[in-house]
């Protein structure tokens, strides 16, 4: 019993050191703890993106390998057959970005002024997919305050670009779950204040170590035509694995050109 | 009795003078002439120059009117098609205006060869359609030729676009794109027949032109296509054209723009151009004015004393007045006429023989969407009209004061004078 007390007290003293840290929580720590609950140093996932607009609905499946701390990421498309094969190489760092094409047998640069246009399609943009992370150097990040969404208390932070930093958008809303940090919604706004997408993450489960949204929709408000078909990107991660050492030949021209 | 009389005696009287100083009269009939003459030869070189401004930006590719679906245009993504369907084609087909028009498949591309990849515009286009609305068949660089019927992997580039890639006419080209439907489109070994340079820039970097058939398929278009382009007859008519078709088509689903809204850029360097090209007919209507004050000023002023008799016997001072102003109409008059021949004259001159801006076409480049070579004048009678009127009410405005003054003598004063 007297060996347990302290550990008590302990507790206690953690638990309100923890709560302490909480209420004193800036929108950055947010944000951090936010990236850090949904990603690993690395990570291995296999992918469905359903792409659905007013003419067509699509289903693709993607395995991905992503380091972040190389900010490193390669992608193949595995299914449909007709899109089998492509692959990606993204390294951040550089802005860079190579698709390989099977049908034409090579790769190519993705020209720099294509990064605002649509990533395969969808309603993420080749820059949403190379410079995600940027999210947390590029932006200065203010509490708000905390909403509910989807029926969880969260957090919502105001992110607003850097002076210095070459970002698309004018303003960023996050919220995330006041238990756990995970994101629910992020919603993107132009420099006119004006929202332009928005992504919203749903079906919290346990994929290998973690609790993590599985399910990522990107909606796009500038290209709606049509008020009563709703056009949207759906992510869904149908497996993961965290922090497990990639290979660093992964990341490189060899991999995304080999046969 | 005498009424009838009046105007005739001051006419007579205002003929002799404008005669009695010879020299003076035709120096002023020249500053008018002169003057005239030349803002309608400036007009008339000036609107032959945006109607080849406009005619050749407009052929290049574009052509007079472009129909798509709603959002193309502004997003230029292959996601907005259009089916042609029977009320639009037969309303191209039943306008007596309309010369030809083209359908076509757009997509964004990327090119590569072994260092550089492009971003490229691919247009599907069906060879012999296209020759009715675009003239990049007639652009096409010695040793290449267009597409025909009957090409498939065969396409046609800009010469901006080979030069940066470094291909020439019998090499092949691999094309990443994205289909209608969202998939990759992944083209390879497309081979160059052509390389055409339209001098338009931005074609001459971007365009990739190939059989219309193969983009439907590599696109997965299915019944759909991006846009069609129409050309008419007598480039002047494209609004009532383009009304026509509106009302023809009538489907909210679909833009109808003719070329002012494809390329506000040239209507805006028009009406720029228009504008500067007025405050320099200002100064010289402003110059013509002066001119017929000086000389009216002068004549009433040497005739102090003429005037000063004229009505100490007892002439109405309405008279002198009417009498100067009618020597100022009569120089006006003639001067117009002169002036108007003249102009004619010289405009004309060049419209038989225009003027070559071939020379200058690297400067004209600057502005990207001009192209000139030779430039016929256009002459209209309105400039004609317009130029003669203006120039004939700011000279009576001006003679106005000098014969104020001349009624407004005192006779007894203006005889002792001179």
């Amino acid at each position: 019993m007297k060996r347990i007390i302290p550990f008590i007290g302990a507790g206690v003293l953690a638990a309100g050191a923890l709560s302490g840290i909480a209420h004193a929580l800036s929108g950055m720590e947010i944000i951090e703890r936010s990236e850090k609950a949904i990603r690993g140093d690395t990570q291995i996932a296999l992918v469905e993106i359903t792409i659905k607009t007013r003419r067509w609905t699509r289903t693709m499946k993607m395995k991905s390998w992503d380091n972040r701390a190389g900010k490193k990421s390669f992608a193949e498309v595995l299914a449909p057959r007709k899109d089998a094969g492509n692959r990606f190489l993204m390294i951040t760092r550089e802005g860079l970005m190579w698709q390989y094409n099977p049908d034409i047998g090579r790769e190519m640069k993705i020209h720099p002024s294509m990064m605002l246009q649509s990533w395969m399609g969808s309603d993420f943009t080749n820059d949403d997919i190379v410079k995600e992370s940027s999210i947390v150097e590029d932006y200065t990040h203010l509490l708000e305050g905390k909403n509910t969404i989807d029926g969880y208390e969260c957090y919502r932070v105001i992110m607003s670009p850097k002076p210095e930093a070459a970002v698309v958008w004018g303003k960023i809303v996050y919220y995330a779950r006041v238990e756990d940090y995970l994101p629910v919604r992020q919603e993107f706004y132009d420099q006119h204040d004006k929202l332009k997408k928005f992504l919203t993450c749903s079906d919290f489960r346990k994929m290998h170590d973690r609790m993590i949204p599985t399910i990522y929709k990107m909606v796009s408000l500038k290209k709606r035509r049509d008020p009563n078909v709703e056009e949207y990107t759906l992510m869904t991660i149908k497996d993961v694995v965290f922090n497990e050492k990639i290979d660093n030949r992964i990341f490189t021209l060899q991999n995304l050109k080999r046969r | 009795m005498n009424h009838g009389k009046k105007p005739l005696i001051e006419a007579v009287l205002a003929w002799r003078n404008v005669w009695k100083n010879k020299r003076r009269t035709v120096l002023t009939l020249l500053t008018i002439m002169v003057g005239s003459a030349m803002v309608i030869l400036f007009m008339s070189l000036q609107e032959g120059a945006y109607d080849v401004i406009i005619e050749n930006a407009v052929s290049a590719n574009s052509g007079h009117i472009q129909i798509h679906e709603k959002g193309f245009w502004e997003f230029r993504s292959i996601d907005y098609a259009l089916i042609p369907d029977k009320r639009v084609i037969n309303a191209l087909k039943a306008d007596p205006s309309i010369a030809g028009y083209t359908e076509r498949v757009h997509a964004a591309g990327l090119v590569a060869n072994e260092e550089a990849s492009e971003i490229v515009f691919i247009q599907g286009v069906d060879p012999e359609m296209e020759k009715r609305v675009s003239s990049l068949h007639k652009a096409i660089r010695k040793g290449g030729r267009f597409l025909k019927p009957g090409d498939a992997t065969q396409i046609v580039i800009g010469q901006t676009l080979a030069e940066n890639l470094g291909v020439k006419v019998g090499d092949t080209l691999s094309i990443i794109s994205q289909g209608f439907d969202g998939s990759i489109a992944g083209l390879r070994d497309l081979s160059i027949v052509g390389i055409f340079k339209c001098g338009n820039p931005e074609y001459d970097r971007y365009l990739i032109l190939m059989p219309l058939g193969r983009a439907v398929e590599t696109f997965a278009m299915g019944k759909y296509i991006t846009s069609i382009a129409v050309r008419i007859h007598e480039g002047s008519l494209m609004p009532e054209v383009r009304e026509r078709l509106k009302n023809a088509i009538h489907d909210d689903r679909l833009e109808i723009m003719g070329w002012d809204d494809l390329m506000p850029e040239i209507m805006q360097y028009v009406v720029f151009d228009r504008a500067s090209a007025y405050i320099f007919y200002f100064v010289l209507y402003i110059t013509v004015a002066f001119g017929v004050l000086n000389t009216i000023q002068m004549s009433v002023f040497e005739r102090t004393r003429e005037f000063g008799i004229m009505l100490a016997i007892g002439t109405r001072p309405g008279r002198i007045l009417s009498m100067v102003v009618i020597e100022s109409l009569f120089i006006c008059i003639i001067g117009i006429i002169l002036g108007a021949l003249a102009g004619s004259a010289l405009s004309y001159y060049f419209i038989v023989s225009p003027i070559d801006y071939t020379e200058y076409q690297k400067e004209l480049e600057v502005w990207g969407f001009i192209t000139l070579t030779k430039v016929p004048a256009k002459l209209a009678f309105s400039y004609i009209i317009e130029t003669s009127l203006v120039v004939f009410i700011t000279s009576m405005l001006f003679t106005i004061i000098p014969a104020r003054r001349a009624a407004r003598l005192k006779p007894v004063e203006a005889i002792r004078k001179l």
